[in-house]
């Protein structure tokens, strides 16, 4: 009986707007709608756009912070170092050595966001980039021929000879490699986790 | 109270939204841009919706990032939601917000989560499948979240092992019961089984050359013994019998059959079920040996192919290692064994196992060079190489050699020898002896590693002090991985049962400042403390909550310790009265601080009835009739008995149980009441039993005694070995077809009322109490007959009993046991025999298969002088020692016994002079040798035992019958028989003699 008359209550129109709620949840994660939506703004400022937050854009957004939360997840019970928190600062400082702390920070304001959401996203880029590194780069083998076929591939025609370019080759054919690593790992663990939609749009 | 919610009530809460919605209400499409309204405004309230939250309020207070007074901020708001679902307790959570005088009311609009609570289900069906494989099926963990989605799975689930288990037409739906308390959903699968199918006969594909159909179906064991028709169809004697089939291609040399179910066709009214399967024979295996006989059982034990049903090289190069081991162990130290693997015919494969055994050798010694820190009897102890002893050749091979090298330097290794090395060689013709040959091991110690310091960090919340002391890893100490491991163990045992289950350790080590000593140091990462909410119980239909209470250790409040959690699930299933507990921490992935513990208990049928048959075949016959007085020492006869336990478990949901027991053979009429109590004055080491008996027994051939009585008594278990019993007696014995000089009669024919208190100790630390092997068992019973307790005779009791068993070497056992007893009577009545005061039933028998084999049952100690029927004693004396050992197979052992001892007329007359004085003394040792065998079943061992009694004791008989015996008496002119108890006693029964 109460509980139908607390249903009841919620019934009644109120003044209240919805502010944030959640729109996926993970496991013990969520992703919130503000969540998504500043995300969209991160992407927008990052990339000097207007952000769209159409429902496609939405979608795009929700999927790759699906992908961060599980790295997120990853990292806390496997216990890869992230950043520390007295390193962040260094972080958009170093973001802000070209145009400087005032200007980045009217340019935040106009996506409506604040120097603490670029900060936390510069540390999650550099979370993601230490994953990388010590869980899949170290698997990778890059051999002799694979540097040869790739040489011969996209430089046949270049001045510029093998051994000159075989560092920065080699350090490609390992990111390529390890970006493929890591996006099968997200696909087996998207398969694996538990994920429920709330906001029933967002569903691919 | 329970609240229990109905699933109409969130269709009702569905509607009243939508109502909401179309009247007007409105959100708008981007919370986000809403939310910007409010930025950098003063929070004035913050509110739930329901009030009524999962979480208590100062754990909301903890979690939630907002505050009242503090600036709204979108990230605040995002945190708190992030935080508050984290801990396991919602569903949804969304946040709205509204302008008021002072500034913006929040609310957390909430979807509480629920959890899987208790799951059964009921219907009309048999066991098999039990309640306890449907709830196992369906993967509705206790305690786990509860999500609606995963109940069609479950169901999919239960249908199918119903399916498998005959059941075809089987519906399958469920019934919920949310209960609010502690968030849970009761499951009910409701079953409609319909009738359990039969199987007809198989439809059998693929290749029958090898086996026809019929072999098939009579390899599989579903049709009926001798009987038309099929047994019924269950999911293992489905899989039993596809195995016996893949079996019996194996005993066909068809080692790589292949049998596979392909489904169950129900036919016609799904009363029937055909088996639908694929042979698929394989090529013909053959697996010889060559050059050494070797067994087809050994092979099968030995050459993995047999078990893998597959031929590999792999398989084939392990089973010649494996032949090697059996060779070597059997004294073949140099066997060589190799293998040949041909293909004569397509289908048909011969494996060739060539064996050269080589010279047989006995293995006598065990050297061991350069120890100095463990001594030989500390290494010999871990190793597997035996030398020759009399009963064998040795045990050794090189598989063994290699094991007892790692043994040995492991042992040094976690004793801080960091650098040992341990090396072996085989000595053939050791000492010039012809196939002798010994094992030396050279040990290289090199220096012992210490602790030089020892860093524990990381302990902020808990002292960690005691722990520390006890840790392997001090300061000084051998150091070793192995201690470290140890002491990890410890730790996190430490902090588990102190409520942090994530708690980690981390250790890394440093060279310490002097050579070989090494500086620790333990981190330990104490996590989040777990504390109890609330102790949940459910399944409970009759039991009363309070019995269940008593037993539960945890307090809200308290520590989440897992030890507590066991130790009161322990407690619950020693009730007897439960036949499952399940336990659970509820939400256990969930963030949340304060655990629901659940107990879901599953109540045991409160009848059990079991009946029994048995069979005793010693000298218990002869003499039956009333007035009959031959064999007074026994004669061969059989006493075939059955008996019946009704118990009544649980009554009145009290945890107390009623058990009526009866027992009818030739020679005892029983009947038993009794009322058990358990945990009595709420004391878990107290139990009570009150007890109704009547006994009339013809097992002390001399008379018939009949017995009512009523007993208390009070068990406490002090500790896991060690019971104390209390107990309170008040009989009344009377005693009839009284076989002794009638002149006799006027004093021992009287019934008499006997009211004993007595104590009695048990100490038990036997491996096994049905076929100890190593251990002692120790009792010693205390008791008063006296005029306080009503009784008509004074006496005192105490009798003790001392066993000891040692294991020699890996196959014997050393069996001993003494007894001793004495019946001190005192406050004689005149009435009374004063040589003689006991009455004839309170009296010490003993002789027969438990106490000395080497008389028959109850016919030790004094006899009456005219009729040659024993009478008993007030002391006696035995003592048991036997030689057990295995003798073909894993299941029929022997033993070879000495038995000495006898009854005693009284404490002094206790003597171990082996000859009798006369034929009227019997306070005397008599001695017996004897051979038994015993064969194991799963209620413990059969036995025969053939006992030869060195110097039995020669008596009086009387030729005729009673009432010739009173003539004669009356007239002084009794002739005697002389009479002896014979040398050759047996035994058959179920149980070691001790």
């Amino acid at each position: 009986m109460r509980a139908g008359l607390v249903f009841a209550l919620l019934a009644i129109p109120c003044a209240g707007v919805i502010v944030d709620r959640i729109a996926i949840s993970l496991g013990t994660q969520v992703i919130t709608d503000s969540e998504i939506d500043q995300r969209i703004r991160l992407s927008a400022f990052e990339n000097g756009v207007t952000p769209d937050f159409s429902l496609a854009s939405r979608k795009l957004a929700a999927s790759r912070l699906i992908d961060e939360k599980l790295v997120e997840h990853e990292m806390t019970i496997g216990r890869y170092p992230g950043t520390p928190e007295d390193k962040k600062p260094a972080l958009l400082a170093a973001y802000e050595k070209n145009r400087g702390p005032a200007e980045v920070t009217r340019q935040l304001a106009v996506y409506g966001l604040a120097r603490e959401d670029l900060m936390n996203d510069l540390a999650r880029q550099q979370d993601l980039l230490t994953f990388l590194s010590l869980r899949f780069r170290p698997a990778v083998q890059v051999s002799e021929q694979d540097v040869q076929n790739y040489y011969r591939q996209h430089f046949a025609e270049s001045k510029l000879q093998l051994n000159e370019l075989r560092g920065a080759i080699e350090k490609k054919i390992t990111d390529d490699r390890a970006d493929a690593e890591l996006d099968q790992w997200l696909k087996d663990h998207r398969e694996r986790t538990r994920i429920t939609y709330l906001e029933k749009d967002l569903e691919p | 109270m329970k609240q229990v919610r109905h699933r109409h009530a969130t269709f009702l809460a569905a509607v009243s939204l939508i109502v909401a919605h179309a009247s007007g209400a409105q959100s708008p499409p981007d919370p986000a841009l809403a939310a910007h309204a409010y930025q950098g405004k003063l929070i004035g309230s913050i509110s739930f919706a329901p009030a009524n939250q999962p979480l208590d309020s100062a754990q909301l207070q903890s979690i939630l990032s907002v505050r009242i007074g503090r600036i709204f901020r979108e990230s605040e708001i995002r945190a708190s939601i992030e935080r508050m679902y984290a801990t396991g307790r919602y569903q949804d959570i969304q946040v709205d917000a509204e302008n008021v005088s002072g500034g913006v009311a929040i609310r957390f609009i909430t979807k509480p989560s629920w959890f899987i609570g208790h799951v059964t289900a009921q219907g009309n069906f048999s066991d098999p499948p039990d309640v306890g494989q449907i709830v196992s099926a369906s993967r509705l963990d206790l305690g786990q979240p509860f999500d609606e989605a995963a109940l069609g799975p479950a169901e999919q689930a239960v249908r199918a092992l119903f399916v498998a288990n005959g059941y075809f037409d089987v519906s399958v739906s469920h019934r919920l019961l949310y209960r609010d308390h502690a968030s849970q959903v009761d499951i009910t699968f409701l079953i409609h089984g319909g009738r359990r199918a039969r199987y007809v006969a198989p439809l059998i594909n693929g290749d029958t050359s090898v086996l026809s159909a019929k072999q098939i179906v009579a390899a599989s064991r579903w049709k009926l013994f001798l009987l038309p028709g099929f047994h019924d169809v269950t999911q293992n004697r489905t899989r039993h019998g596809i195995t016996e089939i893949r079996l019996r291609y194996q005993s066909a040399n068809r080692l790589m059959a292949s049998v596979i179910l392909d489904r169950m066709e129900p036919i016609g009214n799904s009363r029937r079920a055909r088996p639908v399967i694929t042979v698929d024979p394989g090529p013909l295996v053959d697996i010889r040996t060559t050059g050494a006989k070797v067994s087809r059982g050994t092979l099968k034990s030995n050459i993995p192919v047999f078990e893998e049903h597959t031929i590999d090289a792999d398989l084939l190069s392990e089973g010649a290692s494996n032949l090697r081991d059996y060779f070597q162990a059997r004294g073949y130290y140099d066997v060589n064994v190799e293998y040949e693997e041909t293909r004569p015919a397509l289908n048909h494969t011969e494996i060739d196992y060539e064996i050269e055994t080589g010279r047989r050798h006995r293995f006598v010694y065990v050297g061991l060079i350069g120890n100095r820190y463990f001594d030989r009897r500390q290494l010999r102890e871990r190793m597997l190489l035996t030398p020759a002893s009399f009963e064998f050749r040795g045990r050794y091979s090189d598989a063994y050699r290699r094991r007892d090298e790692s043994s040995i330097a492991d042992l040094y290794r976690s004793n801080g020898f960091q650098d040992v090395e341990v090396t072996s060689k085989v000595i053939d013709d050791y000492r010039g002896r012809e196939a002798d040959i010994a094992a030396v091991f050279t040990i290289r110690e090199g220096p012992q590693y210490r602790v030089s310091s020892l860093a524990v960090e990381g302990a902020e919340s808990l002292d960690l002090s005691p722990v520390i002391a006890a840790l392997g890893s001090q300061r000084g100490q051998p150091f070793s991985e192995y201690s470290v491991a140890e002491d990890r163990e410890t730790i996190l045992a430490f902090y588990g049962n102190a409520g942090y289950p994530n708690a980690t350790f981390e250790w890394n080590a440093s060279p310490g400042p002097e050579p070989h000593t090494v500086g620790l140091r333990f981190i330990v990462n104490e996590g989040p403390r777990q504390f109890v909410r609330e102790v949940v119980t459910s399944g409970l239909r009759i039991t009363r909550p309070g019995v269940v209470n008593h037993q539960i250790e945890l307090k809200p409040g308290d520590p989440l310790s897992p030890e507590k959690m066991e130790d009161t699930q322990r407690s619950l299933s020693d009730l007897g009265i439960f036949a499952q507990v399940d336990m659970a921490v509820q939400n256990p992935d969930g963030d949340e601080r304060d655990k629901y513990v659940l107990y879901d208990l599953e109540e045991a049928s409160r009848y059990s009835l079991t009946t029994g048959f048995g069979l005793e075949f010693a000298r218990i016959g002869g003499s039956n009739a009333v007035t009959d007085l031959s064999n007074p020492g026994g004669a061969p006869g059989f006493s075939p008995n059955i008996s019946m336990d009704l118990t009544r478990l649980n009554f009145l949901g009290t945890g107390q149980s009623i058990s009526l027991q009866g027992r009818l053979s030739t020679l005892q009429k029983r009947v038993l009441l009794n009322y058990f109590v358990p945990r009595i004055f709420s004391s878990p080491k107290l139990d009570a039993t009150f007890s109704l008996l009547y006994d009339d027994t013809n097992e002390v051939r001399t008379f018939t005694a009949k017995r009512a009585e009523a007993a208390m008594q009070i068990a406490q278990h002090v500790s896991r070995p060690i019971t104390i019993f209390y107990r309170f007696t008040y009989r009344d014995a009377a005693v009839s077809n009284l076989k002794i000089n009638p002149l006799l009669l006027p004093h021992l024919a009287q019934s008499v009322r006997i009211g004993m208190a007595s104590f009695n100790l048990v100490q038990d630390r036997r491996d096994d109490p049905v076929d100890p092997h190593t251990g002692v068992y120790n009792t010693l019973d205390l008791g008063l007959a006296s005029k306080i307790f009503g009784s008509q005779s004074s006496f005192g009791r105490v009798l003790g009993r001392n066993a000891t068993y040692y294991r020699l070497g890996s196959k014997l056992v050393l069996a001993r046991e003494t007894q001793f007893g004495v019946e001190p009577a005192f406050a004689i009545p005149a009435s009374a025999d004063p040589t003689d005061p006991i009455p004839l039933p309170e009296r010490f028998y003993g002789g027969g298969g438990n106490t000395m084999r080497g008389f028959p049952e109850n016919q030790a100690g004094p006899r009456d002088p005219l009729t040659g029927f024993p009478l008993g004693g007030s002391a006696l004396f035995f003592n048991n020692t036997e030689l057990r050992f295995p003798l073909y197979g894993p299941n029929v052992n022997g033993v070879l016994f000495e038995d000495a001892g006898n009854i005693y007329s009284s404490l002094s007359n206790i003597s171990f002079r082996v000859t009798q004085h006369d034929i009227n003394d019997f306070d005397y040792m008599v001695h017996a040798v004897g051979f038994g065998l015993r064969y194991r079943t799963p209620v413990g061992p059969i036995r025969l035992d053939l006992a030869y009694s060195i110097n039995p004791p020669r008596y009086n008989g009387f030729p005729g019958n009673y009432n010739q015996l009173v003539a004669c008496s009356a007239a002084n002119s009794c002739q005697a028989e002389a009479l002896q108890i014979s040398h050759f006693q047996f035994f058959f029964s179920i149980g070691q003699a001790f």
